[in-house]
């Protein structure tokens, strides 16, 4: 059994709301365990509550209620440089709209992620190659496709080998060629490293590179769905939503 | 962390070329200002501070170098007599009125040197010889103040107070506080081209404004000084740096002209500030989605903060740089326009100082907008 290294537990969050009196929950009554090596996808259409849970387990926001374990690391009561720290040793972000830094090269937007994690932000190159873009090192990000873009803020990401990587909607603005890289690239982080990533994302093609499918709707979990494959089997290339070499097992949740 | 601000601010040439502007104006500003104040204050005393006299005696309470009152010539004698006292000689400053040309008059100072004497200060002649002073009717103008005198030339006859006069040489660098021109004349000379000391004169006593004395050696300047005061009646001893000193502080405080002065510096500090600010914060503003990733990747306020203050220090460094280089330039053209601007070492340290604080303090706008950011907020962008 892997290592839990996300665990929730009736977890919920509420916005102050001058139309509700009691607010308006975004999140209620999350209970999820995400475990080291694993692929989770969630999804779930607009106001579901996807990344207001992606930012609560990031440490970017404060529950209001319920329990939160990231990696042994509970920040109930944690003051902000705290969360910094966090932040920094734990996490890795991918973004929708990868938000790199414009007036640095693809290599020096690595090397901020590395610095910021006390590495040698040398090795830079070396995480460039690691998702394809080694001869990409001295363009500047207005010189990238959007596919090469993401690459380099998924190499950004995992600048320190964080445990967690927490992703929102990486193939969202990619082609289908660029997503399916992009997605490969994340799989093949947790199957090498045993780092548990969390996609949120709106995108079908996606479900069949992840071992499990989390959708939800109005803030609650509403269906789970196990993806297992056939040992050795690889994930297929194509990601026009048809399942290969898995089959399903779906638990729904109760609300 | 590498340099994301001075980064940001190449990549942004048109931003950094506003902010740099901004330093540059308040720069020239300060420096101009404050150079000239210095050039006008130092002019304030440059006869004190040029002389060689250990003191400097005059009627008792004179505020200032340029407005000293009379007194009788006699008391020449007394302070030779005072013990300690190696050397005295006369010295007169007066205002007086110079013919024009065109028929009007120009308001002068005129100023009665003993030509054989070593205690005044030395002119700085680019023409003429102080010699030529003890000719008949000589007198020697700065050829900085040829224009405000009608423009006369070496030989030209002119007219002092009615009296004749003659132009024998030039100085340079010559300028009075007061923007009135000097006239150097021999002693005697002066005396019928000054208000003040003609005036005197026709009702028969000689008289003088300073004397300018020498202390023999061996003896203590400052209890000559008193020794002075306590035997010559209705005197006042001063040391060269303390009159000079009181004469500046007339023109700097008392006037209200070294306020004047500071309040633009100021000025020009607050719209150069406000420039950089308003240029910071714009950037910082369109850069919010990429500080925003940089917090949610655990960057602390510092971090932040130091891409800022790097981006404002970079503006500031080569706002100053150019300013200081444009500064001097309008000085030499000021100086050889007549207007004496002072940019000592000091005052180029002291500019650079208040741009590091300006570019600080322009910085921490966009530093507070930055704390207030929610590292979240990346995740709707």
């Amino acid at each position: 059994m892997s290592e839990a290294m996300i665990e929730l537990h009736r977890l919920g969050k509420r916005y102050e709301s001058a139309a509700h009196s009691d607010g308006s929950w975004a999140v209620r009554g999350v209970t999820l365990t995400v475990f080291a090596g694993e692929v989770t996808v969630l999804m779930g259409p607009s106001g579901s509550g996807k990344t207001t849970l992606l930012t609560m387990i990031g440490g970017l926001l404060e529950p209001t209620e319920g329990f939160l374990s990231v990696c042994g690391v509970t920040l109930d009561d944690g003051s902000e440089p705290d969360r910094q720290r966090f932040r920094r040793e734990k996490i890795g972000f991918v973004f929708q709209s990868c938000n790199l830094l414009q007036a640095l090269t693809a290599e020096e937007n690595v090397a901020v992620g590395l610095a910021l994690r006390g590495e040698d932000p040398g090795q830079a190159q070396r995480l460039l190659e690691q998702v394809g873009l080694g001869a990409k090192g001295e363009a500047l990000p207005e010189e990238l496709s959007g596919g090469q873009r993401q690459r380099v803020a998924i190499a950004r990401a995992l600048a320190g080998s964080p445990p967690v990587l927490l992703a929102d909607e990486p193939t969202a603005a990619l082609d289908a060629e660029q997503g399916r890289l992009v997605m490969g690239l994340l799989r093949r982080r947790a199957k090498t490293c045993g780092t548990a990533v969390l996609v949120v994302t709106h995108d079908p093609r996606v479900r069949d590179l992840s071992d499990r499918v989390i959708e939800m709707e109005d803030g609650r979990l509403r269906r789970i769905v196990r993806r297992m494959r056939k040992p050795g089997l690889l994930p297929s290339r194509r990601l026009d939503g048809r399942a290969t070499g898995s089959r399903k097992e779906v638990r729904h949740v109760s609300a | 962390m590498l340099s994301i601000g001075w980064r940001n601010m190449k990549r942004d040439r048109l931003r950094m070329a506003v902010a740099v502007c901004g330093v540059v104006f308040a720069v020239v500003l300060v420096t101009m200002e404050v150079g000239m104040l210095l050039g006008l204050v130092e002019s304030s005393s440059l006869l004190i501070d040029g002389s060689r006299a250990d003191l400097w005696v005059s009627t008792v309470d004179v505020k200032t170098f340029d407005f000293a009152s009379p007194f009788e010539e006699r008391k020449k004698y007394l302070l030779q007599s005072v013990p300690g006292v190696e050397k005295v000689e006369e010295f007169n400053v007066s205002y007086s009125v110079w013919k024009l040309p065109t028929g009007g008059n120009a308001n002068c100072q005129v100023v009665g040197l003993d030509t054989r004497g070593t205690l005044a200060a030395r002119l700085p002649l680019v023409a003429g010889r102080l010699e030529d002073l003890r000719n008949q009717d000589a007198v020697i103008i700065d050829e900085g103040e040829r224009a405000k005198l009608g423009n006369p030339r070496i030989g030209d006859c002119v007219e002092i107070i009615n009296q004749k006069a003659r132009v024998v040489g030039f100085t340079r660098g010559m300028h009075s506080f007061t923007t009135t021109p000097y006239i150097f004349a021999e002693l005697n000379r002066a005396q019928k081209y000054g208000w003040v000391t003609r005036q005197s004169k026709a009702n028969g006593a000689r008289m003088s404004i300073y004397f300018l004395v020498k202390v023999a050696p061996g003896y203590d300047r400052e209890q000559v000084r008193r020794a002075i005061e306590a035997n010559v009646p209705d005197v006042e001893a001063h040391t060269r740096e303390g009159f000079s000193w009181r004469t500046r502080k007339y023109w700097l405080l008392e006037t209200g002209v070294g306020l004047g002065f500071l309040a633009a510096a100021l000025l020009g500090l607050i719209v150069g500030g406000v420039i950089v600010s308003q240029t910071l914060y714009a950037m910082t503003v369109e850069k919010l989605p990429e500080f925003g990733v940089l917090k949610a990747m655990g960057a602390s306020m510092g971090e932040l903060a130091r891409v800022v203050l790097e981006q404002g220090l970079a503006c500031g460094a080569i706002g100053w740089v150019v300013g200081l280089a444009i500064s001097v330039a309008l000085g030499a053209a000021a100086g050889s326009a007549g207007t004496a601007v002072l940019i000592p070492w000091a005052l180029v340290v002291a500019v650079g100082v208040l741009t590091a604080i300006l570019c600080t303090g322009a910085s921490l706008v966009s530093i507070v907008r930055l704390r207030r950011l929610e590292p979240a907020a990346v995740f709707r962008t």
